[in-house]
């Protein structure tokens, strides 16, 4: 494979408002049909699209708000997720299936089956969390084109 | 009958057009634009919905459906009316009355196709519990719903259930049983569907589903009310023709269809833009738990046709007075459906294909440029949405641009500043 000198690079930036369950999903939407307009696989749209409605949640329903940056080349799309929120304590247990911090009222809303990290790791081919107490949290999620 | 080679559900007249822009920002697909102030549907992108239709204050869009008088056509003409039909004349007019009507203005049998409906629940059911990984099926009695998957989200057509709209079955029932039955010839045969709906066209022309259309003409309730008004009151009811299924009879109505489906758990959505959104997740891969989902894009179901004639909300409450009037148990017989879909009943004929838009370049490495260029377009746009270059809005006009169906100076606004070429940057103003 040779190494392209330059490689293109689609890049646009996504808020995400905190606690905000109307428009919850609706940036995982946008994200899908631009990975979509490139003309990706349908598995890496599927891959891309389920990740990132769980990243968006995550910012929903924990983080109290962020951003989604979408960065797309030729070979892949990455994924950077980041919130300014509590922070994750645990981050082992915080990636087991099943294990939620999720509220009733959230429960009742038919979220927070403790799934989210388990599924963007399971969606994506690299998956980095940085996160600190009350400082917040970034996931990286790199999923891989053909 | 001839059919044209090429004839739509719904088109523009030329004559009647003055090029405004009402029914292109009206199409929930964006596939409407202006050329030459007359207004053009891209076929490629439109859907059959026929809200141009509504939207347009000149009279300039034409749902193609046929005059009543094509019935005489025929020696046998034979009527298929959509159970929506029952649901247009008011709490005192029973379906009985309704079909004895149609056979006095002149069709020589009339179908009632609330029982069919009734055995489409039963198989649907059947079907999915068969089929546990589906999630969810979705019911494909919609045409635009059909050609929404087809075109915007083909990764669904798996989900489509394999199965006739009733209509459909019947039609295909009349021209070989019902023939046989009869003794008459097929050819003598004309199937006439009485529809609240224009999209149902497409089943005609470019036969969607079958191989064959089964279905000679389409009539709208329009062109059949007047005449069936008449005729109700110069008919004798003597003879009890009806045999109403309030299942089925409940199809008219959005969610009718799918509370007859035991399953946990089921969906009905109604209105466009509603079932574009749950497409949209569906696509995305939500809804997971979904079993079925009973999709209809015109509001509150097909009672809510753009070709129906009574008020939808009457229209909702005469349904739901019939449906308590004749029962809302299923008495199908599941071993006689389990028979007849064994027998391949309501199978497709043909399966639906994929026709998506291609991606902005086949190449992702352009594709991804022209991404960028799009964004760049549009910051030099005024961002007025006015529609004078012949799209709907901004952002089309760019993709438009990038896709090389459009040019820059289509749009006649002032520019935003910024780099209009992509190459070296021209003069800004200061602010």
């Amino acid at each position: 494979m040779t190494a392209k000198e330059t490689t293109e690079e689609f890049i646009r930036r996504f808020e995400i408002a905190g606690d905000d369950f109307s428009s919850a999903g609706s940036v995982s939407i946008a994200v899908k049909n631009l990975v979509k307009d490139v003309g990706f696989s349908p598995e890496l749209v599927r891959r891309v699209a389920i990740a990132a409605f769980e990243a968006e949640m995550n910012v929903v329903m924990y983080g109290g708000g962020g951003f989604l940056e979408l960065h797309i080349t030729s070979d892949q799309v990455q994924l950077v997720i980041r919130d300014q929120g509590p922070g994750i304590p645990d981050l082992e247990l915080a990636m087991q299936e099943g294990w939620s911090t999720a509220t009733h009222e959230m429960r009742e809303m038919g979220f927070g089956a403790g799934m989210g990290l388990p599924n963007m790791k399971k969606n994506s081919d690299r998956m980095e969390v940085t996160t600190e107490e009350r400082r917040g949290t970034t996931v990286l999620l790199e999923m891989d084109a053909g | 009958m001839a059919q044209e080679a090429e004839s739509y559900p719904y088109e523009i007249i030329p004559e009647r057009c003055n090029g405004c822009v009402i029914c292109m920002k009206a199409c929930p697909v964006k596939a409407i634009r202006l050329r030459d102030h007359q207004a053009v549907i891209l076929r490629d992108l439109c859907v059959d919905c026929g809200i141009c239709q509504l939207m347009c204050p000149h009279n300039a869009v034409d749902h193609v459906t046929h005059p009543f008088k094509a019935i005489e056509a025929f020696p046998k003409p034979v009527a298929i009316p959509s159970v929506t039909l029952f649901s247009q004349f008011g709490y005192d007019v029973t379906p009985n009355q309704l079909l004895l009507a149609l056979r006095h203005i002149g069709f020589a049998e009339v179908l009632d196709l609330s029982w069919l409906c009734e055995w489409t629940n039963e198989a649907v059911e059947s079907y999915l519990l068969d089929h546990p990984e589906l999630r969810p099926g979705i019911s494909a009695t919609c045409p635009v719903v059909v050609q929404l998957i087809e075109k915007y989200y083909p990764d669904l057509i798996p989900n489509l259930i394999p199965f006739l709209p009733p209509r459909l079955a019947a039609a295909r029932w009349v021209k070989t049983k019902l023939a046989q039955r009869k003794g008459w010839r097929p050819e003598d045969i004309g199937v006439f569907y009485i529809s609240p709906c224009g999209a149902r066209n497409v089943s005609m022309d470019s036969p969607r589903y079958v191989e064959q259309s089964y279905v000679d003409g389409m009539l709208c309730f329009h062109d059949v009310y007047g005449p069936i008004l008449r005729a109700l009151d110069e008919i004798e009811e003597t003879e009890i023709i009806q045999k109403c299924s309030g299942v089925g009879l409940a199809w008219s109505l959005s969610g009718g269809h799918a509370e007859g489906i035991r399953v946990k758990h089921t969906l009905a959505v109604s209105g466009f833009k509603e079932v574009l959104k749950i497409l949209e997740m569906l696509d995305a891969g939500r809804l997971r738990e979904l079993r079925f989902l009973e999709p209809l894009v015109c509001p509150d179901g097909c009672l809510g046709g753009t070709l129906a004639v009574e008020n939808r909300f009457r229209a909702k409450s005469v349904t739901k007075w019939m449906v308590r009037r004749h029962g809302s148990k299923s008495k199908v017989d599941p071993r006689r459906i389990e028979r007849i879909t064994g027998e391949g009943y309501f199978d497709w004929e043909v399966n639906p294909t994929p026709h998506p838009l291609p991606p902005l370049d086949p190449q992702p490495e352009k594709a991804i440029a022209k991404l960028r260029r799009v964004d760049e377009i549009i910051a030099t746009l005024s961002g007025g949405e006015c529609g004078a270059c012949g799209a709907p809005d901004c952002r089309t006009f760019a993709e438009d641009v990038v896709r090389g169906m459009a040019s820059l100076p289509d749009c006649p606004m002032p520019r935003n500043g910024g780099s209009v070429c992509g190459g070296a940057e021209k003069n800004q103003n200061e602010d």
